[in-house]
């Protein structure tokens, strides 16, 4: 109930932003798909600078050092680029997140224990969505293609002495898939709100859906106990060593992520876009896994560069 | 309507899925899950089974027997504080918000210092307080008396460079460890690395890597680095008693690789091993010790203490001497004359 509550608001709000935007035939060029030399198939259409943040929470359950979950807020930014080709949409990003996190412990009948961790994270990604001209269907249009992303994650917990602070590194390449809806106003409409009128002027918007699943999923973990060798091998170490000597490499886990955006296009080629992003990983590493999921509600913002 | 409806369900659904993927919750204050699992982390990771000649399946029987369902939480922490004090270490500690299991590994053997003594016949007003040294000149000034008592104290490069500069025309040191109870591992290279003039391996560590308490890592080598800068070449006792713990016992068994160096008083505590950290499901926290210590001949004594060079004992009947900083003062002069 909260959840929907939540979300309507957010749609609500995302209605009043865009109110004021206008729907031109050039906003977002696109690709004559009916011409499929390679030069024009990479041929950029249109450049485009990122920038996002989002607010939304996170648990996490480290089952090396826990077996409780630890949940809380999330912030999130992020930067990249996206190229419009006729046949391929291209996207970089560097993305960050900072949070604390409550451990989920059952209430007690003498003191409620607590713990808490904080912690940040790093992604960097590389997607390519493919156009296909059979999958365009009347308003829908369907892409698909990969993704690599690289996700460093710090976190530090003071409860757990040495065990506190881990560096959780995975490396997903995963097959995405897209659909794009064409929900563009293309008249003028008047909501009548009784005390007063909004006037929703022609508007240029798409809603998509994207899935995101891991094919090929590798994480970098601390080690059997957890602690640090490297901690105590006296002046001889660095702190890259440190950190990662007793980390172990492994091929295991899974990556799952799904994104419902709303966006909406300027005349001059800008857009902006909110998304519902939800995202989860399991890395098991080599004996117990880490495992995290993140739900969010991302702005962004689209500046056309060519 | 219809459409964002669909669109309601599409999110709520994908952004649940987590409860489907991950594992169930095992957050859980029943006393047979919170005992299961912290038995089961310390077999799988415990590193001195065999040391201490430790049945701990035995153990399991033992007191897995004094459960029941509905028992308070002050009971089952009781039976779990029994079950870990079987370990006999010191870092292995249970912490709950009422309460907090030390084993208190000085607490075996009678003390072996008594500040008031030192202040009163020794320091007197010759003091100085150094960050978290305190030093002084003893012997008519042919001694420097350093006492530093945690590992958990920090201390700058200056600081130190300050207090050996101080001392460096004496005939030696003491530097006073008994109830250092340890700290940061980091800072005993900084110490111990104004007392060589080499590159020297002083012990090595060894950690549990699986599941036979057996199983261990390949040794990794303690290596003291000769600081840049000011450093001491005359000899230096280092006064141990059963209160120097953990960081303290490494500072003492690397010692033993140093022939500059000599360990005077009694045998340290222990805590060779570095301990780690966990939560229960009820949400209390633990550590044990989950590597060992080594000295350069493979040798694991570490945990149940290193034994001084030369024994000293307090006496109790006589607090205007301390017996084992006079011993050091005696071998000081006597390696001089």
């Amino acid at each position: 109930m909260f959840k929907t509550k939540f979300l309507k608001i957010i749609l609500i709000t995302s209605f009043i932003i865009t109110q004021s935007e206008t729907y031109s035939k050039s906003t977002f060029p696109r690709a004559n798909i009916e011409n499929d030399s390679t030069v024009e198939r990479f041929h950029i259409l249109s450049r485009s600078f990122n920038s996002s943040f989002g607010l939304g929470y996170l648990n996490f359950r480290d089952f090396a050092t826990s077996p409780l979950f630890y949940i809380g807020p999330m912030f999130y930014f992020s930067g990249g680029q996206t190229y419009v080709m006729p046949k391929i949409e291209l996207d970089y990003k560097l993305g960050f997140n900072v949070y604390t996190a409550d451990a989920k412990i059952p209430k007690s009948s003498l003191i409620n224990a607590d713990a808490y961790s904080f912690g940040l994270g790093f992604d960097a990604e590389v997607s390519a969505l493919y156009q296909h001209p059979k999958l365009i269907f009347n308003k829908q249009r369907v892409q698909i293609g990969g993704v690599g992303v690289f996700t460093s994650n710090i976190r530090y917990n003071p409860y757990l002495g040495n065990n506190g602070l881990a560096v959780d590194n995975l490396i997903n390449l995963m097959v995405s898939g897209r659909i794009v809806r064409d929900i563009s106003r293309t008249t003028e409409k008047i909501i009548n709100l009784y005390l007063f009128k909004i006037t929703l002027k022609p508007l240029k918007r798409d809603l998509m859906f994207q899935t995101d699943v891991g094919v090929l999923n590798i994480n970098h973990r601390p080690g059997y106990a957890y602690s640090y060798e490297s901690e105590v091998i006296g002046t001889e170490t660095t702190p890259v060593k440190w950190f990662f000597d007793d980390y172990k490499w492994s091929l295991n886990g899974w990556r799952l992520r799904t994104h419902l955006t709303y966006k909406t296009y300027h005349k001059n080629g800008n857009a902006q876009s909110i998304a519902c992003v939800w995202e989860a990983f399991s890395a098991k590493g080599k004996i117990e896994p880490f495992q995290m999921a993140t739900h969010s509600i991302r702005l962004t913002r689209y500046f056309s560069l060519k | 309507m219809r459409k964002l409806l669909i669109i309601l369900i599409v999110v709520i659904v994908s952004q649940s899925c987590e409860k489907i993927l991950f594992e169930k919750d095992l957050a859980s204050t029943n006393p047979y899950d919170n005992f299961d699992y912290l038995w089961d982390e310390v077999d799988r990771k415990y590193s001195y089974f065999e040391l201490k000649n430790i049945d701990w399946n035995d153990i399991k029987t033992t007191y897995r027997a004094k459960l029941f369902d509905g028992m308070s939480e002050d009971s089952l922490f009781n039976v779990l504080k029994a079950m870990l004090f079987e370990l006999r270490d010191d870092h292995t500690n249970l912490i709950s918000p009422f309460n907090i299991a030390i084993y208190y590994v000085e607490l075996q053997s009678p003390p072996n210092i008594f500040a008031r003594t030192i202040q009163d016949y020794y320091l007197k007003d010759n003091v100085y307080y150094t960050g978290p040294f305190i030093h002084a000149f003893l012997a008519n000034n042919r001694v420097g008396y350093i006492s530093y008592s945690s590992f958990m104290n920090s201390f700058s490069d200056e600081q130190l460079d300050f207090i050996l500069n101080r001392y460096k025309d004496t005939d030696g040191l003491i530097l006073d460890l008994r109830m250092n109870g340890g700290g940061s591992l980091f800072i005993v290279p900084q110490i111990l690395g104004r007392f060589v003039e080499t590159n020297t391996t002083v012990c090595y560590f060894i950690t549990r890597n699986g599941r036979n308490h057996n199983d261990f890592s390949d040794k990794e080598s303690f290596v003291i680095t000769p600081h840049d800068g000011i450093r001491y070449k005359k000899p230096v006792m280092v006064l141990i008693d059963r209160g120097s713990y953990s960081a303290t016992t490494h500072f003492a068994l690397a010692t033993k690789a140093l022939p500059n160096m000599v360990l005077v008083g009694d045998t340290t505590g222990g805590g060779g091993g570095l301990p780690n950290g966990g939560q229960l499901p009820n949400g209390w926290t633990y550590r044990f010790s989950i590597g060992q210590a080594l000295d350069l001949e493979g040798k694991n004594y570490a945990e149940d203490g290193v034994p001084p060079d030369i024994v000293a004992q307090f006496d109790w009947s006589d607090l205007t001497k301390d017996e084992i900083i006079d011993r050091a003062i005696e071998e000081i002069i006597a390696v001089d004359n």
